[in-house]
């Protein structure tokens, strides 16, 4: 076991799989070239990717050995930079020079590397390797010297498939946290946007950074997510949902507690907000903290669009969410317990349609529902440019052949239509899928207890958003508790030249959003 | 561990939590109530001046909050009555909460029954309602507030929905005469209609949850102003549509009223189940806090058994007092003894304790 954790050293303590494996390697530097490579090839049980070069410095001088993993370097830059720079370098060196001085002069002066430090323990050296770095050792010192040469195949920056948007920045994040940063940076210029840096996995070890504006952010959101993500100790993050699910405040909520984005724009506009953005090595998911429910019904084009437009689209996709929460559960409560509630005419309609079905509303409404969440998992499945279509026709086509058949009502198909057309709007994947499971809860309710239910049901919902917290925050917030001031931005969007205040809901130290220049 | 400090009331929430804390079961029956006492649409005036009286009494309850800022009621009433004076008064709103309960409860399964399901029994239906409840009050006290806010503009929408779609079926005419109650009427109605604004004392239970301000007083009477507005406007149109003597002889006017509308368009037929649906959020607050002071009470008083414990045994008994009714008529009888009780024993406690408080400084200085 390794542990090396939050970026200190705790104890050298390197550990290969039991017992028998221990006594093969010493966890120590050796002062020659030829047994520091032999430990490291024993500790990391001789893998066929690590690569040694030997060379020797000058005609008489000592020897240098390169040691790295061959994937994970930078091959071009090795040849060109490290070894070229060194073998030329023999007439530099005086005969009688010691190998510590050597080793200064190589670092000092003669590598064309921009990154370098020294390393003094096998584990820096080790871990450091397994990062893509090249360690150098020297004959005669116990010192190691670690380039950084990293290099390997990536995924280019391409458009956020599950967040596109039509006006917009068209970049998204990479699995690359190297790469994310610079995004982020390159949108946010700013000096004061600072960087947290943990390690977490105690077997994959993955870079995980805190983003956030000192002076908008308070610090303790920062402190509190710190102390938080330091706190898992777990095999592998190969996602940000790892860290999501770790850190969330309540694990028996259906709803997303932190936003998960792949746009870059979306994370600087959390950052200028007094919020955090968590980024993990290996996934283009980054993390938004604290969020809201009135947060995962914001598209980020609604800050591009003009204020008319965007208010609508918001006031379209609030009418959306409820739809897909509410209508089937409705159209159970409506047919199985109140007609009366039906106007007349549409009542003797329904009834029409529904006299050949042989089952009550209910098992109507979830073999409908069922299906359509088989067509949309299914459509996830298929190949992107297929999947959709796929779902769409099965729909289309199960639908009518269902009425066809006399298994469903017309009605039916259209409830089920409107309604998975409307989850559709949701601007999160996470959010929509909590609405998914709400709405069953709802239709369960509307099963048994018909509207009253339905009530019942929305009382309960209410009770735990408003009992759930994020970090402190309620999660019907800016509703309840009423930040007016907030409402700017909740379900309208205002004029930007209105909006001149940061949201209160982070309670940001610096609170002025924009403001007009004072005209000469 | 939070990080944002959210559990306090905003002083511009207050308003809003007062306005939830009234509405309830009371409006329902209170065109009855006061058409009974009044004869003639002169009730209006009654529920007026009723009101006015209780807008003292929540400027008072703000003095009280701003003189102990942060403190329990508890902690209030133990610096100022004594522990034995204060105990007894415990013992008493907490059981007083508990009628409430079970009339909250009853009433609920009555309407649920009436409105949604003839056929289920009424112990069930009551039995899930009482389970939300004990869900929201097992959460915490800054979260029953939230509710509140969430809640409001919903029911207040759906009584304008109502006034909006009557205007059509109001004859002005069932109004008349005008001014015809003489002074002995308005004295008597104004008494019966007291009790109807009983929920503003509510807020003096969660008065230490609320941030400090000098405002506070004010805004607990623009929320009183609010539901005076709402009780007048239910009062003019439940006459006014069905008539002063339908009015009187109907259990819950205000829902009979709300059959009368008819919305345009056709989309909805019976809007009173409607009205009913979304007037459980209000009723289910008044249940909330119900159980949820008389939790609160008993709480304070044994501080060695937990909160959990109180609600779990306190629910059941609420609900089996909610089932000892046999008639609507008791029903009612018992939902206006438990009103003219907490009247009786809550409602002074304000002043109560202002004057204790005046007394006690006195003393002090002297």
């Amino acid at each position: 076991m390794i542990t090396i954790y939050r970026g200190r050293t705790v104890k050298v303590a390197i550990r290969v799989n039991g017992q028998q494996n221990q006594e093969n390697f010493k966890r120590s530097l050796y002062s020659t070239v030829h047994e520091n490579i032999d430990n490291i090839r024993k500790l990391l049980g001789s893998p066929t990717d690590l690569v040694t070069r030997k060379i020797t410095i000058g005609p008489n001088g000592p020897a240098c050995g390169l040691v790295f993993m061959e994937e994970l370097v930078d091959m071009k830059l090795l040849n060109e930079s490290v070894i070229q720079s060194i073998q030329g370098c023999s007439q530099t060196f005086h005969p009688h020079q010691s190998a510590n001085e050597i080793f200064m002069q190589l670092r000092d002066t003669i590598l064309p590397i921009a990154h370098l430090q020294n390393a003094f323990t096998l584990d820096d050296v080790v871990l450091k390797m397994l990062e893509g770095q090249t360690a150098l050792f020297l004959d005669g010192t116990k010192q190691v010297l670690l380039l950084d040469t990293p290099g390997w195949k990536e995924r280019n920056i391409e458009e956020a498939p599950s967040e596109k948007v039509v006006r917009g920045p068209r970049d998204g994040f990479i699995e690359n946290i190297a790469v994310n940063l610079s995004l982020v940076r390159r949108k946010l210029m700013d000096p004061n946007l600072h960087v947290r840096s943990l390690t977490v996995g105690k077997r994959s070890r993955k870079k995980v950074i805190i983003l956030y504006i000192s002076g908008i952010a308070r610090i303790e959101l920062v402190d509190e997510l710190e102390r938080r993500i330091s706190s898992i100790i777990v095999d592998t993050v190969p996602e940000t949902g790892t860290i999501e699910q770790w850190i969330e405040d309540s694990f028996l909520s259906p709803f997303p507690q932190l936003q998960n984005t792949e746009r870059p724009d979306r994370a600087v506009s959390g950052l200028v907000n007094g919020r955090a953005v968590i980024l993990v090595d290996g996934t283009p998911f980054a993390l938004i903290a604290p969020v809201t429910l009135s947060h995962h019904l914001k598209s980020q084009e609604d800050d591009y669009d003009r204020w008319p437009i965007s208010s609508f689209l918001r006031i379209l996709r609030h009418i959306a969410a409820i739809i897909s929460i509410f209508l089937p559960a409705l159209y159970i409560a409506l047919i199985e317990y109140h007609h009366g509630l039906i106007p007349t005419k549409l009542a003797f309609s329904i009834a029409g349609t529904r006299e050949g079905v042989p089952f009550p509303a209910f098992v109507e409404a979830y073999m409908m529902e069922f299906t359509m969440e088989i067509l949309r998992e299914a459509g996830i499945r298929l190949p992107t440019p297929i999947g959709q279509t796929i779902g769409i026709v099965g729909g289309l086509v199960i639908g009518e052949a269902a009425v066809q058949a006399g298994v469903v009502s017309p009605i039916m198909v259209i409830v089920v239509a409107l309604t998975a057309i409307s989850s559709f709007t949701m601007p999160s994947y996470a959010f929509a899928s909590s609405l998914r499971l709400l709405r069953f809860s709802f239709m369960a309710a509307a099963t048994v207890f018909g509207l009253y239910g339905i009530m019942l049901c929305f009382i309960a919902f209410s009770i735990h958003i408003t009992n759930l917290h994020v970090l402190g925050i309620p999660y019907s917030a800016p509703l309840a508790p009423g930040t007016i001031t907030d409402w700017k931005s909740m379900i309208l969007r205002f004029p930007l030249t209105l909006m001149r205040r940061r949201t209160r809901l982070t309670e940001p130290q610096d609170k002025t959003r924009s403001r007009r220049r004072p005209t000469p | 561990m939070s990080v944002y400090d959210y559990d306090q009331i905003r002083t511009t929430d207050i308003p809003i939590i007062v306005t939830t804390m009234q509405l309830g079961v009371g409006i329902l029956t209170l065109p009855k109530i006061v058409a009974e006492i009044m004869g003639s649409s002169d009730g209006w005036l009654v529920i007026l001046i009723s009101g006015i009286v209780m807008l003292g009494i929540g400027a008072l309850i703000g003095q009280v909050i701003n003189r102990f800022p942060g403190q329990s009621l508890l902690s209030i009433s133990n610096q100022l009555l004594g522990i034995w004076i204060t105990r007894f008064i415990f013992l008493l709103l907490a059981l007083i909460g508990l009628a409430y309960l079970a009339v909250v409860l009853r009433i609920t399964g009555m309407l649920a029954k009436l409105y949604f399901f003839d056929l289920t029994p009424i112990e069930v239906l009551i039995l899930i309602f009482a389970l939300v409840i004990i869900y929201c009050v097992a959460g915490l006290r800054i979260a029953i507030m939230r509710i509140c806010l969430l809640f409001l503009p919903i029911i207040i929408g759906i009584l304008i929905i109502i006034f909006l779609f009557n205007l059509g079926h109001m004859r002005w005419d069932n109004l008349e005469p005008y001014f015809t109650a003489d002074w002995r009427d308005i004295v008597r109605g104004t008494a019966t209609a007291l009790p109807s604004y009983n929920g503003i004392i509510i807020f003096l239970f969660y008065g230490y949850l609320a941030k400090t301000s000098p405002k506070i007083p004010r805004m607990i009477m623009i929320g009183t102003s609010v539901v005076i507005t709402l009780y007048i406007l239910v009062f003019i149109f439940s006459v006014g549509v069905l008539g002063l003597y339908t009015t009187i002889n109907t259990i819950f006017p205000t829902i009979e009223m709300a059959k009368e509308a008819e919305v345009p368009g056709g989309f909805f037929e019976r809007l009173q189940s409607i009205f009913f649906a979304v007037w459980m959020l209000a009723i289910f607050t008044s249940g909330v806090f119900a159980l949820d002071i008389s939790t609160m009470m008993l709480e304070s008083i044994f501080q060695k058994v937990s909160k959990i414990t109180w609600i779990l045994s306190l629910a059941p008994i609420g609900y089996f007092l909610s089932m000892i009714p046999r008639n609507e008529v008791e029903i009612l009888s018992m939902s206006s003894w438990a009103a003219i009780a907490l009247f009786a024993v809550a409602i002074p406690l304000p002043i109560i304790l202002l004057i204790a408080d005046r007394v006690k400084r006195r003393t002090a200085h002297g």
